[in-house]
């Protein structure tokens, strides 16, 4: 399978455009030996001859959280021991699916040289972009650690789901990243619109306030938010509680969906892509 | 057995534009009359680099692909390497295709040239393994000895050159696509190089090179193609396709400078050629 995701079959008449965008996407994501090695340089190159590394980004969201976090809860009058884990586990998954899209929808032109030589797996390069960002994650994790530790939240099983629900998170941002990718080369104002929605949903994604705030019409936007229901599978077992059945169906819903379309859209435009970029 | 074979291919490059951008695409939609008219007038521009290209290459053949520049020499390795699929035609290909356009896909300036040598290893469709068996070889012929523990920005040119050399013929390759600009640095290393490419030719059982240099293709192929506007204009010993090219060199290098009259000579030589052969 390795090879094949940097040697993906041609097209002929025993092979339909189906198939072919089906290996893309099933010989990209297994080939974790090629997207793990990019993904991992990459990150190491990002931050040589800094003193802390990957960290700042860690600095940079834990100063985020915590003086947004203690203003707030004074504002708002909450608790900052049930406000900082809500705020903090919120923002490290936004900070993981923006920092994908954003850098997704680049995935594709910084890889010019590679696309125009090889007949290699996009899906190969969408998931180097997003595990790129997962070890981000894992760095930002320690944040969380230690306002779970301030706060005192008890170890519950349901902590557990961390593991389904990130995966599912993960699952969603890979062809989330391959179809922005395709996308951004074809259509160059989609870049500028993508930063632009990112922001905005920061605001309207119940990450800073919790749903149950919201009252009247207000409360589509979390019943509605696809962001929302993401979120919750992974913030709701860091906070020790285990996700609604309704979380998990929509987010399950979503993937399923998602992936469909990328096939439908990869099986049509796959070969139009090196034209674009 | 490895061969491959083309039938009526052409290859088309739509040529993107502003005129094409997301806004008209939902302008065009929206406002529908005035822009749409504009965008009817003019069709979706494409130039096309192959027309109706017919050929087979077996086991054994090592061609040589000739040409003027922009005569569709880089556009058919291309098409061979499955980077642009043909708008019209087929194209079928038995054997795993090895395209060394670039000597160094993957390689980063950041990096040491022993990580660089395993990421472009990988991508290059290595195995761990075989990297590892090839590393003594590539080391000794890149002559870089204690420099690929350093970063590959402390290198000279010609170091760099030296090495994604040293990486790119190290693979076992069945088609191998070779493009001209596998240059050399200085005249000692390139007669070195020289024999690690009949080396590598030698082990593979198709090789295809494309370039503008006579005497390369003189020493380096048994059969060779002579393309002219995207056309194939002769086909067969490399002697004879060669004596044809000179004399297409000869007889048109006066109307070189006015395009429109070279166009019209080609299209008058090309019939004759072909006949000539």
């Amino acid at each position: 399978m390795q090879s094949l995701a940097l040697n993906i079959p041609q097209r002929g008449p025993t092979r339909s455009p189906h198939y072919i965008a089906l290996i893309d996407i099933l010989a990209g994501l297994l080939a974790f030996n090629i997207w793990g090695r990019l993904g991992w340089r990459a990150t190491k190159r990002r931050y040589r001859r800094t003193v802390f590394g990957p960290f700042w980004t860690t600095v940079s969201v834990a100063l985020f959280v915590l003086t947004l976090g203690l203003l707030w809860s004074n504002l708002w009058n909450r608790d900052p021991k049930v406000y900082l884990p809500y705020l903090t586990s919120g923002m490290l998954c936004w900070t993981l699916i923006s920092s994908i899209c954003t850098e997704a929808c680049f995935g594709y032109f910084n890889n010019e040289m590679l696309l125009k030589q090889l007949r290699i797996s996009y899906t190969l390069l969408a998931c180097a972009t997003v595990w790129r960002n997962v070890i981000v994650f894992f760095h930002n994790i320690i944040i969380y650690v230690l306002i779970f530790i301030y706060a005192g939240i008890p170890i519950t099983w349901a902590m557990l789901l961390v593991i389904p629900g990130f995966a599912l998170l993960c699952l969603n941002a890979s062809w989330i990243a391959i179809l922005l990718g395709a996308v951004c080369a074809r259509y160059r104002d989609i870049l500028p619109l993508v930063g632009t929605i990112l922001q905005i949903s920061l605001f309207l994604t119940p990450i800073f306030w919790s749903p149950d705030q919201l009252s009247g019409r207000m409360t589509v936007l979390a019943e509605y938010n696809p962001l929302y229901h993401l979120i919750s599978v992974v913030r709701d077992p860091l906070l020790g509680r285990a996700p609604e059945l309704l979380h998990w169906l929509i987010v399950i819903g979503i993937t399923l969906a998602g992936w469909v379309l990328t096939l439908e859209v990869m099986s049509k435009f796959r070969h139009r892509i090196v034209y674009w970029i | 057995m490895a061969e491959i074979v083309l039938k009526n291919v052409v290859a088309e490059f739509p040529v993107y534009g502003s005129q094409l951008s997301l806004r008209n695409v939902l302008f065009g939609r929206v406002v529908g009359g005035v822009l749409r008219r504009q965008n009817d007038t003019g069709k979706r521009v494409v130039v096309r680099a192959l027309d109706n290209v017919s050929l087979t290459i077996n086991h054994g053949d090592q061609v040589g692909i000739i040409g003027h520049n922009g005569a569709g020499k880089s556009t058919m390795l291309r098409v061979f390497a499955g980077i642009y699929e043909p708008s019209q035609g087929t194209i079928s290909i038995e054997g795993r295709v090895s395209p060394l356009f670039n000597t160094s896909p993957g390689l980063d300036l950041d990096d040491t040239g022993y990580e660089n040598i395993v990421t472009c290893g990988l991508l290059l469709g290595m195995t761990r393994a075989e990297i590892e068996r090839k590393l003594p070889e590539i080391e000794a012929f890149s002559e870089l000895s204690d420099y690929l523990a350093l970063p590959a920005r402390t290198y000279s040119t010609g170091m760099l050159v030296r090495l994604g050399f040293a990486i790119a013929t190290a693979i076992d390759p069945e088609i191998l696509l070779l493009d001209e600009e596998l240059g050399a640095g200085d005249a000692r290393f390139a007669m070195q190089a020289a024999r690690r490419v009949k080396a590598l030719i030698d082990r593979s059982s198709i090789m295809v090179l494309a370039s503008h240099s006579a005497e390369l293709i003189g020493q380096m192929c048994n059969r060779a193609i002579l393309l002219d506007h995207g056309r194939v204009v002769a086909d067969g010993p490399t002697k004879d396709v060669l004596e044809l090219y000179n004399r297409m060199n000869k007889d048109e290098r006066p109307a070189a400078t006015l395009p429109a009259t070279q166009a019209e000579e080609s299209g008058q030589n090309a019939p004759a050629a072909a006949t000539a052969l």
